[in-house]
């Protein structure tokens, strides 16, 4: 059995350790597997989004200009699975590494020897991946669902994008074994579940998940595997198998997947925006039984995304009432967001502004994606830029706003620095308006007939892209001054010194602690002051 | 919690959660290669 993170290991000191391979390579400390995975999200952002831009260039005008069509669709391919695999859910899991313990009063995660693995299995998997950029035949261009026969007829990219998945796989099982463990046995004395964070709660949830649903699509690949090497139909007609199978093998790991990526999106939102409303947050217990209502739902939903491939009316009537049922624990939390900042006294520090910008445009998101779930429209908008349009709005302005987000409101408690604020607002506005530049005129492309995926279009759809692919460039290079932003707070520290409290009305065990908040952290439990807490007297 | 029993508590969560994931992917596999 791994280490167990306890108080009874004399951790009364704050020495890190020294050598650069023994601090990085071999930490079982939270805070720096933490930093690690959000690095390591950044890297791949970035790397994803040079592939967007890749995208966005050669649809920029109609025709083939820039790339081959099989680069193009390895594009979208890898740009796909590194954004969500190798951008949002790692930065989700740092995030996770670095708040969970100091917002439940932990010392560290439970099992810190498999979390420092849980980490480093990813440059590993994300090599893998990235290594079939150079190999004969290219990357995979199947898209990212892989669908067969198109997935497995590529060369022998397949297998390394399979191993990369399953290893993907094994770390975020790892990493929700962890979260769990962490979350049910290390909570400080007097830090009852219906007291923690609203972001330790999404996390909960989230992480059973991750465990419930990995194993799916490690199921789905290997036999996609055994079907490309070891003769096996279990999707291929020809050999008595079924195509279609493997789309809701895929789709009952994928539709889960979307909410792993958006659960701790509204648990970070739930802490940010009560803080610069200087209220309570409104409706706590609401917000707990309705991301378990989503997570639950997550379930029966699978096949709307697949509409198109032709199921019994009843199976069409299930799927679209259990979606739209979704709408309604969203609405609660939407409401709830609102009502908190209603009559608060709100201020629009970055954070905030970002979370502010998550509710409005997460909720447009939303909404394309109800409009997704009616069954004759899908048939309409199904494999189109309205998709596109829809699932960015949910990841970028959704997802990725809600991590920038929580950079912004958590970097002075890291480094002990505050960022550039006049920097910070720019990021905001610029991000926001370039975003919206990119992504509302797909709405548009889509409703016109335009097909995702394709590499040149008809010249109907030419003024959309043109905006669209300005908009894209213009959001990149925004990303840039985030960079800088970051630079200049976490090592050229040109910042003011953070404050214990940061932000003047946060609440939370991180907020007692100093900033930078210490190497080790609660390495005896907190005395628990409900008044601290941010949902201290709701049981009450 | 004293520390004995927080570091039973881990090793009860692990196991279990260990046992979930060992059934998903032992359910996939017999389903998928023995009773096809």
């Amino acid at each position: 059995m791994a280490s167990y993170a306890t108080t009874d290991h004399h951790d009364d000191h704050d020495h890190k350790p020294t050598g650069f391979f023994e601090r990085w390579f071999m930490s079982t400390n939270h805070k720096d597997i933490g930093t690690l995975y959000l690095v390591f999200s950044l890297v791949m952002f970035l790397i994803g989004g040079a592939m967007a831009l890749v995208i966005r260039a050669e649809l920029f005008q109609p025709g083939l200009q820039l790339v081959h069509p099989d680069f193009f669709n390895s594009m979208t391919t890898v740009h796909a699975l590194v954004m969500i695999f190798g951008a949002v859910m790692p930065a989700f899991v740092g995030l996770a590494n670095w708040m969970i313990p100091m917002m439940v009063g932990a010392p560290d995660m439970a099992l810190p020897r498999m979390n420092n693995w849980s980490f480093w299995i990813m440059p590993f998997a994300f090599a893998l991946l990235l290594s079939t950029l150079f190999m004969e035949g290219g990357a995979p261009a199947g898209g990212w669902t892989l669908y067969p026969p198109l997935s497995i007829q590529g060369g022998n990219n397949v297998a390394f994008v399979i191993f990369a998945v399953h290893m993907m796989g094994i770390s975020s099982i790892m990493g929700a074994i962890n979260i769990i463990a962490t979350i049910l046995n290390m909570r400080a004395p007097g830090m009852d579940l219906l007291k923690m964070p609203v972001f330790v709660w999404t996390w909960l949830i989230t992480a059973f998940l991750l465990i419930a649903v990995m194993p799916v699509l490690a199921g789905a690949v290997t036999m996609l595997l055994t079907d490309k090497f070891f003769g096996t139909s279990f999707f291929s007609a020809a050999g008595g198998g079924d195509p279609v199978m493997f789309q809701h093998i895929f789709w009952f790991f994928g539709h889960p997947e979307v909410y792993i990526m958006i659960l701790p999106a509204f648990g970070i939102v739930s802490e940010i925006i009560p803080t610069f409303s200087r209220k309570p947050l409104f409706g706590y217990q609401a917000m707990v039984y309705a991301t378990a209502s989503i997570a639950f739902l997550s379930f029966i939903v699978w096949a709307h995304h697949m509409f198109t491939v032709g199921m019994p009316l009843g199976g069409q009537l299930f799927f679209m009432y259990a979606t739209m049922l979704i709408a309604v624990p969203t609405g609660v939390k939407v409401f709830n967001w609102v009502a908190t900042m209603w009559r608060g006294s709100m201020t629009f520090e970055t954070p905030m502004l970002f979370a502010v910008g998550f509710v409005i445009l997460f909720t447009i998101g939303g909404f394309s994606g109800l409009m997704l779930a009616i069954v004759p429209a899908d048939f309409q908008y199904h494999d189109t830029y309205f998709v596109v349009a829809h699932f960015h709005y949910v990841l970028v302005t959704g997802a990725i706003f809600s991590i920038m987000a929580a950079v912004y409101y958590w970097l002075p408690k890291w480094t002990g620095r505050m960022y550039n604020e006049t920097l910070g607002k720019w990021h905001f506005w610029l991000s926001t308006i370039t975003v919206n530049v990119l992504f509302f005129p797909q709405h548009f492309l889509g409703l016109a007939g335009m097909p995702r995926r394709i590499p040149d279009y008809n010249p109907a759809f030419a003024d959309f892209n043109m905006i669209s692919s300005i908009g894209g460039f213009a959001f990149g290079i925004t990303q840039l001054l985030f960079v800088w932003i970051l630079i200049d707070c976490c090592w050229l520290k040109r910042g003011a010194k953070a404050t214990q409290g940061v932000w003047e009305s946060a609440k939370g065990l991180e907020w007692t602690l100093p900033s930078p908040a210490p190497y080790h952290s609660f390495t005896t439990p907190p005395k628990i002051d409900d008044r601290m807490l941010a949902h201290g007297d709701v049981t009450h | 919690m004293n520390d004995a029993r927080r570091k039973a508590g881990i090793r009860r969560t692990v196991i279990a959660l260990s046992a979930v994931v060992v059934a998903l992917y032992g359910f996939l596999f017999v389903r998928a290669f023995w009773l096809t």
